[in-house]
């Protein structure tokens, strides 16, 4: 019979490291410094990016203990993931998604093949609905890569 | 699965047996006697009956509308559109929409060299991408009569069900998650992230992308091939002491228990393939004619509900451990590489006139190729034309699911719609293209 909260923890499944980018990260402001709900959409990417997401809920980035929550709908989200490049069938939805998250709000692109003409047409759209593109992530590694934009974008710094 | 079809000719020459099939548009489509009689006629059901429309049509009745779910809804996982018809709890029909998702990569992959061809398939669906790249590359290598060496070969397999390993990782995970099984959620949930990064250790990438090329893979090691194996122990070892510990909690299996029930005259007609069917009693699997899967025993159940599918696909999980085991001595001779995958493909994508490294090609004007992916059989039809593709055609495990699982879900209620979903392991990347 195990325990489970003394296996959970004797496990240390948590990494012990902070998460920082490197990229250019606008910051958020402060009233987002200490916690965050981040709602992921995707653009129509192969899923590989959806499944990182997973990922990311897993007790080895436990994103809770740094502040970072996922909103159940956009209308809960203070930041958006947006995952892939857009594809044409789902412009409309975007659309109507960004008018319902409630401003101020930012947006993180992960664009699955490297960023093109897509990324301006999304800040556009990101902007028109009132909130900002505050980082692409190019060249993406994983999971740690988006929790390093979060988190710096949280703590304000900008690095170049 | 046997059905003829009228639109399969055989004729012979002196010394061959081939069968030839029309898909669509006069693209022709010999297959090669590679196969046994049985692959090629599931082969060409899987190709022949792909079709556009999934669902078992809308109900009527006082009272029923469309609940339209998607295409951006958290519960799904991934962008998808279904309208569901009801009066309120019960579901009485679901249409699938796919056109939400469809992104074109058959027609895209037209012109194009088939190194970037392969990097194309991959995204289809980047969870099934090296099974697409795998079954594509496959094609490919027989109209430009390239050989995959033994040493490849035996890294493809062993790449095959690390593929296999975190989808069922993480199709098990979501079932935990949606029955509030937390504290299992997270624990299956760090072995996925485990499986995920042995991937990234094995090949240079977290979803093993980038690596198959034709006549050869390109793995860029970040550890050595025995602390893989080590790591795989472990993970063997944790999700087996899990799964047992799981089919303790009555509330867990009761969640699961007669869920989406598919018969397996439904499974048949329907063209299933993979866990799901074996969970039908059915036990096809397309890795019995490999000879590289020595003695291989495909797991199957017969309820044919989401229990039983979990079941497979945990059993699944252990079997691809030990298949990977059974690859020691490979790789075992595996040592850490600096590169990556991923940047490579990125530089062979953008080779997109000539091709690189022109081939001879065969006389034949189409090949098929076919692997077991995690959710069922993944076959590429393709063409070439002076060393580029052509015509390129693919038939995914997640169409046919898509359409299993309107009709299981029929009849349900709202609260069992994630433990049916869920249960496939399908993806809408993957059904529409």
């Amino acid at each position: 019979m195990n325990w489970w909260p003394m296996r959970g923890l004797t496990r240390r499944f948590t990494e012990r490291r902070t998460y920082v980018s490197n990229l250019p990260v606008k910051p958020l402001p402060s009233l987002f410094r200490r916690s965050l709900f981040v709602y992921p959409i995707d653009l129509g990417n192969s899923n590989a990016l959806n499944m990182d997401i997973s990922a990311l809920k897993t007790p080895h980035y436990n994103p809770h203990r740094v502040g970072i929550f996922f909103a159940a709908t956009p209308r809960q989200a203070d930041v958006l993931l947006l995952l892939g490049t857009p594809i044409a069938p789902l412009r409309e939805a975007l659309t109507a998604t960004l008018h319902q998250v409630p401003r101020p709000f930012a947006a993180v692109w992960i664009p699955e093949e490297g960023p093109d003409e897509e990324g301006i047409y999304l800040t556009k759209a990101v902007e028109d609905a009132g909130g900002s593109l505050i980082a692409t992530i190019v060249p993406y590694r994983g999971p740690e890569d988006i929790l390093g934009v979060l988190r710096t974008a949280m703590n304000g710094r900008f690095a170049s | 699965m046997k059905r003829l079809l009228g639109l399969i000719d055989a004729f012979g020459s002196p010394g061959t047996t081939a069968h030839r099939l029309l898909i669509q548009d006069g693209f022709e489509i010999r297959l090669t006697p590679a196969a046994t009689g049985e692959t090629d006629l599931l082969l060409s059901t899987l190709l022949r009956e792909r079709n556009e429309r999934v669902g078992n049509g809308s109900a009527t009745g006082e009272g029923v509308f469309d609940f339209r779910y998607g295409p951006f809804t958290g519960g799904l996982g991934e962008t998808g559109l279904l309208h569901l018809a009801t009066y309120g709890e019960k579901i009485l029909g679901v249409e699938i929409d796919l056109s939400v998702k469809h992104r074109g990569i058959e027609s895209s992959i037209e012109g194009l060299p088939p190194e970037t061809a392969l990097r194309k398939a991959e995204q289809v669906c980047g969870n099934f991408g090296f099974s697409h790249a795998h079954s594509l590359a496959i094609a490919l290598e027989e109209l430009l009569h390239v050989g995959l060496p033994l040493r490849e070969r035996q890294l493809a397999v062993v790449a095959l069900e690390l593929e296999r390993l975190y989808n069922h990782l993480h199709v098990i995970m979501r079932l935990a998650e949606a029955a509030a099984q937390k504290v299992l959620a997270a624990h299956l949930g760090a072995l996925f992230e485990r499986a995920l990064r042995v991937n990234r250790a094995f090949s240079g990438s977290r979803y093993l992308l980038g690596v198959r090329r034709i006549g050869s893979l390109a793995l860029f090691p970040q550890l050595s091939g025995s602390a893989i194996l080590e790591e795989l122990e472990e993970i063997g070892r944790e999700f087996e002491t899990l799964f047992a510990s799981s089919l303790s909690s009555r509330n867990y299996l009761d969640r699961l228990h007669n869920i989406a029930i598919v018969p397996d005259s439904l499974a048949k007609t329907r063209s299933l393939t993979g866990p799901s069917l074996r969970a039908c009693g059915i036990e096809d699997d397309l890795r019995r004619h490999d000879p590289l899967y020595r003695e291989f025993v495909p797991v199957a159940r017969s309820e044919g509900d989401s229990l039983a599918r979990m079941e497979v696909r945990a059993e699944e999980i252990l079997s691809s451990l030990k298949i990977i085991e059974g690859q020691r001595e490979v790789l075992s001779s595996i040592t850490p590489r600096q590169g990556s995958a991923v940047g490579e493909s990125r530089h062979a994508q953008k080779a997109t006139t000539k091709s690189e490294n022109p081939r001879q090609e065969s006389a034949a004007e189409a090949a098929v190729g076919a692997v077991e992916g995690p959710s069922g059989v993944i076959a590429w039809a393709v063409g070439l034309d002076s060393g580029l593709v052509r015509r390129a055609y693919v038939s995914t495990p997640s169409l046919f699911g898509y359409q299993v699982f309107a009709e299981s879900l029929t009849g349900h209620i709202f609260t069992d719609f994630p433990f049916a979903l869920d249960s496939f392991g399908l993806s809408f990347a993957d059904a529409a293209r």
